[in-house]
């Protein structure tokens, strides 16, 4: 299978999809100055929870501001938050579980015991003690999360490179002569590294989901800033009267979440020969029947190929 | 020729656990070798065979300081290798003089690197300059048999006797002066097995190198190799040059292996009952000798009593059994019997159970 | 074997042709295969690594994974077309008529059943009793060399090592009534003193029962041990077939006679076959040997050789 019939088996409807409104998200996210009809802080008493008109694509929200606008605004924040609690958990995690798993012995079972100790407990109410501890706000809340995300991806780094470690060409290489940093840099690294760019796929996943909880209890981003989750906050009481205002931001964190993950499988997918959609025996056996008569040894007898099972009558 | 390797009471066990006994709790030991000493002697291809569980693999990775030893020295040149911790800088410097050539050559090249990448590493790693490295690469290569273009090829597009010779490449690129190749030749195909094994013997006479050569094959050690040791758990029970050890197989275990082999041609007559029973595992060792439990000739109340000692029955011959240690005609330097001398071991065996 | 009295082949291979989907491409891995095994007989299916061996292995057993593997041919046991059996009645063929053993018992084995249960459980589907299944099962563990058999039942597969593996393998064969067994790479894992006792076991068998053997391996040594007859495969076809005795003294496939001269023996030197095996995801033109053959001429290149008395070869050494 060629690059190109790889990209074709990689780009299936559902990633496609994902890829398109993820490419829409971070473009908006980046370009909300230029994208927002209106300043998603103006506050306008005469136009309160507005139904959609000219003025108000999507209508307003409860303390009349443009609600287009706001969740336009909200993707920035949400996804910068996203990332940056991501950034902060990889920069952290994969160093100290390639430490662990390459260097094992007491440094590795400190380590893992410390993680085994985060992830005992519910990350968000960890989470909530670690806020307490550092105060209210998003920079606080993103550290907060960005530390508890660290034990997992520590110890998925350690076990990936556990295995590798067993396999001979870092023996090969220890055997050459060269030195841990090399062999934990140059040799495993490009090894594990695709596993763990998947996970931190779906990490930025979660990271939306976990912020917009922070945010909707109020821990997160201070009113008057636009967040999805701190949006859901303050219109949930008017999901009767003003759904639209209540759903949208629920919605676009949902669809989000679900397209990190669509896309981190489809990426798991594309190097891993094994999940591999193949082309259907049907047009396999066409394939097989076009080929060139004069080429091969046993070709001539090719009209008999046939799927087993089948009926000799078919022949 | 002087040693290069000597190898003194080298002995390396692996803990498992531990285990409660009478007078209170003592570590349950996997004895992978037990007390080995030879040499390796300048520019000469030695042999290790043995069955899987022999411990040979772990032997050649003490050899290269890959692993520490519980005791015992490895000398290197006179130096104390075994003293230096694996990774210390001053053992990887040595490292350029001691490489090795592995089992599966596909899983001994890093799957995300292309070849020519790694052996440029390699290069860099022992200080040679962007063009040195490409001189010396296509050196190898034309001294390998391997052309230019196999470079823009992809590694899974390699076969595997490309591959081993690529690997050959990148061991010879630090200009060692010993090579250990693990089975080297054992994951390739019949045809081009031969084709590894030429290019082996040819390395070794051109660039004089010494060469630690371990194989369960009999044929391809007797093919290649100038001395063979035969492991047995973890213990050498005979060593020899290797057209004596195949004409004058000495040690009931050596001569077992060599009559468990298949038969060159269909109409071969076998001359012994192929051995029974299997290797067991190196964690209970039997007390005496540790082919006792499956010897055909063992004699009870010696055997597996006592450990035997090395007796060098011609020079260079050194065999670890009973049944020899008393005969006089080996001492004599005559051929002995094919079925061992029965008549001396015997009675060395009455004599101990008398006791 | 003139003395023979002509028989029915048990199996018996026309034409296969055996194409599978990989994510690599598509593989043309049998290209026109024939032989037969007969009854009684120890067969050797022998070449290198990729030339299709397993491949032909499987479909005899029709363990292929099904979704992705275009069959041409025929492949004939006892008069029933295998290729055109449904699965359910292929079912019936596997195990009771047909049955492999593979060169990793422990994979092949249920780890969390006893050893002595799993050959019990081959001979419950027969429709004995529980009590009578153990009984006849620690009975063949005994015949396949296990000792002591009653013991050696209640161990779990971990426990025990891999000749021993080997033999629970072919004692479930056994106790599945097999006609056939088909051994893949059976002692390719094995030290050589367990080897010799494997492949003496399945002499004996062949002795005692009457049970053909196809044995699949790249080892000329185990062929020379146990094997009857020996077909030589390259490039998935088969080159050369003859008794063990002319494959290995009289070939005249030029093949057969480079890979037997390739094999390091006392006091000869090895002589390597230059270049490799042909990648079978390519067309191949003419002689797939022809790269390789030192005998090659202009016809070679052009036409494929068909089978002529044992050799698939246009220039075949002449026999003496």
């Amino acid at each position: 299978m060629n690059r190109r019939e790889r990209m074709r088996s990689f780009f299936t409807v559902p990633v496609l999809l994902s890829v398109a409104f993820l490419l829409a998200v971070l473009l908006v996210s980046v370009f909300a100055e230029q994208l927002a009809p209106h300043d998603p802080d103006t506050l306008d008493p005469a136009s309160v929870l507005a139904a959609p008109s000219a003025e108000h694509p999507l209508g307003t929200d409860p303390s009349g501001r443009d609600l287009l606008s706001r969740l336009i605004f909200g993707a920035r924040s949400t996804m910068l938050s996203a990332f940056l609690v991501v950034l902060i958990s990889a920069a952290a995690g994969i160093p100290l579980g390639m430490l662990a798993g390459y260097r094992r012995g007491i440094l590795d079972k400190v380590l893992m015991r410390l993680c085994d100790a985060v992830l005992s407990f519910p990350s968000l109410l960890l989470a909530f003690v670690l806020v307490a501890a550092f105060g209210r706000g998003i920079g606080n809340v993103v550290l907060s999360l960005g530390i508890l995300y660290v034990p997992m991806l520590a110890k998925l780094t350690r076990s990936l490179v556990l295995v590798e470690s067993g396999k001979l060409y870092v023996e090969a290489a220890h055997a050459t002569g060269f030195g841990g940093a090399h062999i934990l840099l140059r040799e495993i690294l490009p090894n594990i590294f695709s596993t763990l760019l998947i996970q931190l796929m779906l990490d930025v996943g979660y990271a939306i989901l976990d912020l917009s909880a922070m945010n909707f209890i109020g821990l997160g981003v201070q009113p008057p800033t636009a967040d999805w989750g701190a949006m859901l906050q303050s219109a949930r009481i008017h999901v009767k009267n003003a759904p639209l205002v209540a759903l949208s931001p629920g919605i676009l964190i949902v669809l989000t979440v679900v397209a990190f993950n669509i896309l981190g499988d489809g990426i798991s997918a594309y190097l891993d020969p094994a999940q591999r959609k193949l082309p259907s025996i049907k047009r396999f056996k066409k394939a097989l029947l076009r080929r060139d008569p004069d080429a091969d040894p046993g070709s001539k007898v090719l009209p008999r190929t046939r799927k087993a099972g089948e009926e000799a009558a078919h022949e | 020729m002087s040693a290069l390797f000597e190898i003194r009471e080298l002995s390396k066990y692996f803990k498992l656990g531990t285990r409660r006994e009478e007078g209170g709790r003592n570590p349950l030991l996997l004895k992978a070798v037990d007390s080995v000493s030879f040499d390796v002697l300048a520019g000469e291809c030695l042999g290790i065979v043995g069955e899987s569980g022999s411990g040979k693999s772990t032997l050649g990775r003490l050899l290269l300081n890959m692993i520490s030893p519980t005791s015992g020295q490895v000398l290197y040149d006179g130096q104390e290798i075994s003293a230096l911790k694996p990774e210390s800088a001053a053992m990887k410097k040595l490292r350029g003089d001691m490489q090795m050539v592995f089992q599966n050559p596909r899983s001994s090249f890093n799957p995300k690197i292309p070849i020519v990448r790694s052996l440029h590493q390699v290069a860099r790693l022992y200080g040679l300059s962007e063009e040195a490295a490409e001189a010396r690469i296509r050196e190898l290569f034309a001294l390998t048999g391997l052309g230019q273009d196999i470079l823009t090829h992809r590694n899974d597009e390699l076969s595997g006797g490309q591959l081993q010779r690529l690997a050959i490449v990148r061991a010879l690129i630090p200009g060692p002066r010993f090579l250990m190749a693990d089975e080297a030749v054992s994951a390739l195909d019949v045809s081009v097995r031969a084709q590894i094994l030429e290019l082996f013997r040819d390395m070794q006479q051109r660039l004089g190198l010494t060469v630690f050569f371990v194989s369960h094959d009999l044929s391809v050690v007797e093919y290649l190799c100038d001395r063979i040791l035969v492991l047995y758990l973890g213990k050498i029970l005979e060593s020899a040059p290797a057209d004596e050890l195949f004409a004058r197989p000495l040690h009931p275990y050596t001569r077992s292996l060599l009559a468990a082999r298949p038969r060159a041609y269909p109409e071969e007559v076998r001359e012994e009952a192929p051995l029974a029973g299997e290797i067991p595992g190196a964690v209970d060792l039997p007390p005496g000798c540790r082919f006792s439990s499956r010897c055909p000739e063992m004699v009870p109340g010696l055997c597996d009593f006592v450990e035997p000692a090395d007796t060098e029955v011609s020079p260079g011959h050194k065999v670890a059994c009973h049944l020899l240690r008393h005969c006089d005609k080996i001492e004599a330097g005559g051929a002995p019997e094919q079925k061992g001398c029965e008549e001396c071991g015997a009675s060395v065996g009455k004599e101990k159970v008398e006791i | 074997m003139s003395d023979r009295i002509p028989v029915a082949p048990l199996l018996s291979v026309q034409g296969l042709e055996v194409n599978i989907q990989s994510p690599k491409g598509a593989v043309y891995a049998v290209r026109g295969a024939d032989f037969e095994i007969r009854r009684g007989e120890i067969c050797g299916l022998v070449g290198e690594s990729g030339c299709g061996k397993t491949i032909t292995a499987k479909s005899v057993m029709r363990l292929n994974p099904e979704d992705r593997v275009v069959y041409g041919g025929r492949i004939t046991y006892e008069g029933t077309d295998l290729l055109a059996l449904p699965e359910a009645g292929m079912c019936k063929v596997r195990g009771q008529q047909i049955a492999m053993i593979f060169q990793d018992p422990l994979s092949a084995l249920d780890p969390l059943q006893r050893v002595g249960k799993q050959v019990a459980e081959v001979y419950r589907l027969r429709g004995l009793g529980r009590r009578e299944a153990a009984e006849k099962a620690v009975e063949m563990l005994a015949d396949v060399g296990i000792s002591p058999a009653a013991e050696r039942a209640r161990a779990y597969p971990f426990e025990m090592s891999g000749g021993q593996l080997q033999r629970v393998m072919i004692a479930m064969a056994l106790a599945a009534g097999a006609e056939l067994l088909i051994a893949d790479e059976p002692t390719t894992a094995l030290d050589v003193t367990v080897q010799a006792q494997i492949l003496a076991l399945i002499r004996e068998l062949r002795e005692k029962r009457g049970t053909s053997v196809l044995i699949i391996t790249h080892d000329f040594g185990v062929v020379a041990e146990t094997c009857d007859r020996v077909m030589v495969m390259y490039a998935g076809r088969i080159v050369e077939t003859g008794t063990a005795a002319e494959i290995f003294h009289a070939a005249r496939h030029p093949y057969t006679r480079d890979l037997i001269a390739s094999i390091p023996q006392k006091g000869v030197k090895p002589v390597a076959i230059p270049g490799a095996p042909p990648d079978l995801r390519e067309v191949i033109r003419g002689c797939a040997y022809a790269p390789r053959c030192c005998r090659v001429q202009e016809r070679c290149m052009h036409e494929t050789p068909e089978a002529a008395d044992g050799a698939a070869c246009f220039f075949p050494e002449v026999r003496p």
